[in-house]
């Protein structure tokens, strides 16, 4: 198993996080906090020693700014597949060589348990057919789990169609989900896990908070 | 009994303006606590100052001695002036952030800085014309067939800059919400044209109105008022999707959480 670098979630699923040569798929609106799991992901691989990789359609400068922001050290980081500031450039517009370039990496790190995370699933599904998308991200996530590797994507809710999405999620051997939901006149975030390897469903909510400390997850009862 | 209908309209409209205003302003704050990007939450914020800005001004407009159209009032206006360009500014930014090639939109990133000087620029100058009208012993600074040039210039300059960085603002608007994938951000920007389209009418519907010079007047252009109120509303509540819990699957089963596969109890 590898930790998720939250805690509570890690418990949640089962006490040591997401299962081994697995991919997660994180489904959510901008800025609800879907990038934040992506973070502690990433900075628990980094303090436990396993390669880390982000590949971002963002510059690194602004990815680097959000992890301080939501508290998260930036002493390491991870290697880069970005628009900017890293030695490999992430080009929407070639998915071909997106692919190419994070299964080099990984490659280059066989010998270490790798992390890979990634929001260029959106990008990619907005600016491709779903048909190719789905083969090209089933062949890209298998080639990834010959090694020791976990995928962690996002995917922005409110940009791809539900079938797109329920496609995609197929794709996947964990889904969740984070959404913002109306309890009265209150708005609170939950999350729901539709799906994960070597669990059964997790029925319910969970609430979950993020704050300059770490982020917490927490059975959510209506 | 006598009733006033006019009167009991007018109420209705001042209750119905300042509630959808407060909702809104309520809505927005439960939004800036749950959101965690950086962007949202500065339009959130700004959303909060534009909303309050707008409730204060449609209150001081109710007031028999109204502060805002007072000469007095020039420093609270031209704050609510500069709360509305970094209101606009910040919509800017966060439609930007959900498009995945980060376009700049007509260029704001760059325009931005510079018309925020320039609107700080021309509040100076109607702080100087102010101090001048001081010195210069005239009885009133404002716009009227009296006032010297050099005043009139002064206060126009404000509105035509204004102006000017209010509608480039909207266009830059306009166009990165065209370019942004995320439905319910171009959800928000549809429902804050339609707002900013009842503010217009709002002020404008009231010059013909005003012939008629009685209370039913006022009635019939603060329906428009309310109408902006409800899209700022509407608007708000495009900050992200908002979906209701399924009571059917709100409680959490001790035994399905945290217990692998193996270990666990049939599922729920």
């Amino acid at each position: 198993m590898v930790s998720t670098g939250v805690p509570s979630l890690d418990h949640l699923l089962g006490e040591d996080g997401y299962p081994d040569k697995s991919s997660i798929l994180v489904v959510g609106p901008p800025g609800i906090g879907k990038e934040v799991l992506g973070y502690w992901f990433i900075r628990s691989g980094l303090v436990q020693g396993d390669y880390c990789l982000y590949a971002t359609h963002r510059p690194v400068s602004d990815v680097l700014r959000d992890m301080k922001g939501v508290g998260i050290s930036t002493e390491r980081v991870p290697e880069w597949i970005s628009s900017s500031g890293s030695p490999v450039r992430c080009d929407l517009k070639d998915a071909t060589s997106i692919s190419f370039n994070v299964k080099e990496a990984v490659h280059r790190n066989r010998d270490r348990r790798v992390r890979v995370a990634t929001d260029v699933l959106s990008p990619l599904l907005v600016l491709n057919p779903v048909e190719s998308m789905y083969s090209y991200w089933s062949q890209l996530l298998a080639d990834l789990k010959q090694q020791d590797s976990v995928v962690f994507a996002l995917a922005e809710d409110g940009m791809h169609s539900t079938n797109t999405l329920t496609t995609m999620e197929q794709v996947f051997d964990g889904v969740i989900e984070m959404r913002l939901y109306e309890e009265g006149l209150a708005i609170t975030p939950l999350f729901r896990v539709k799906k994960m390897l070597g669990l059964p469903p997790l029925h319910g909510y969970f609430r979950f908070a993020v704050s300059s400390t770490g982020m917490e997850v927490v059975p959510h009862v209506h | 009994m006598f009733i006033d209908y006019i009167d009991l309209g007018s109420a209705a409209i001042i209750l119905a303006a300042s509630g959808l205003l407060l909702a809104a302003i309520y809505r927005a704050i439960e939004f800036r606590r749950v959101l965690v990007g950086g962007v949202y939450r500065n339009r959130a914020n700004w959303t909060i100052v534009f909303l309050l800005a707008n409730l204060f001004f449609y209150i001081d407009g109710q007031a028999v001695l109204p502060y805002l159209s007072s000469d007095g009032g020039v420093p609270g206006f031209m704050v609510i002036s500069v709360a509305l360009v970094l209101f606009v500014d910040s919509n800017i930014r966060a439609t930007q952030e959900t498009d995945f090639f980060h376009r700049d939109a007509l260029r704001w990133r760059v325009f931005g800085k510079p018309a925020v000087i320039a609107i700080i620029c021309s509040i100076a100058t109607v702080v100087l014309v102010i101090v001048a009208v001081g010195f210069a012993n005239i009885a009133t600074w404002g716009l009227t067939n009296t006032s010297p040039w050099w005043v009139d210039v002064g206060g126009f300059q404000y509105f035509l800059v204004l102006g000017v960085v209010l509608a480039y603002g909207a266009a830059a608007l306009i166009t990165a919400g065209r370019r942004t994938q995320d439905r319910t951000m171009r959800r928000f920007v549809r429902m804050l044209g339609l707002s900013l389209l009842g503010f217009v009418l709002f002020f404008t519907i009231w010059i013909p109105l005003g012939y008629f010079g009685n209370a039913a007047s006022d009635i019939g252009s603060e329906i428009f008022f309310v109408v902006a109120a409800y899209y700022l509303y509407r608007a708000v509540m495009s900050f992200s999707p908002v979906g209701r819990v399924d009571v059917g699957a709100g409680t959490v089963s001790p035994v399905a959480v945290g217990t692998p596969l193996s270990q666990s109890a049939p599922a729920p």
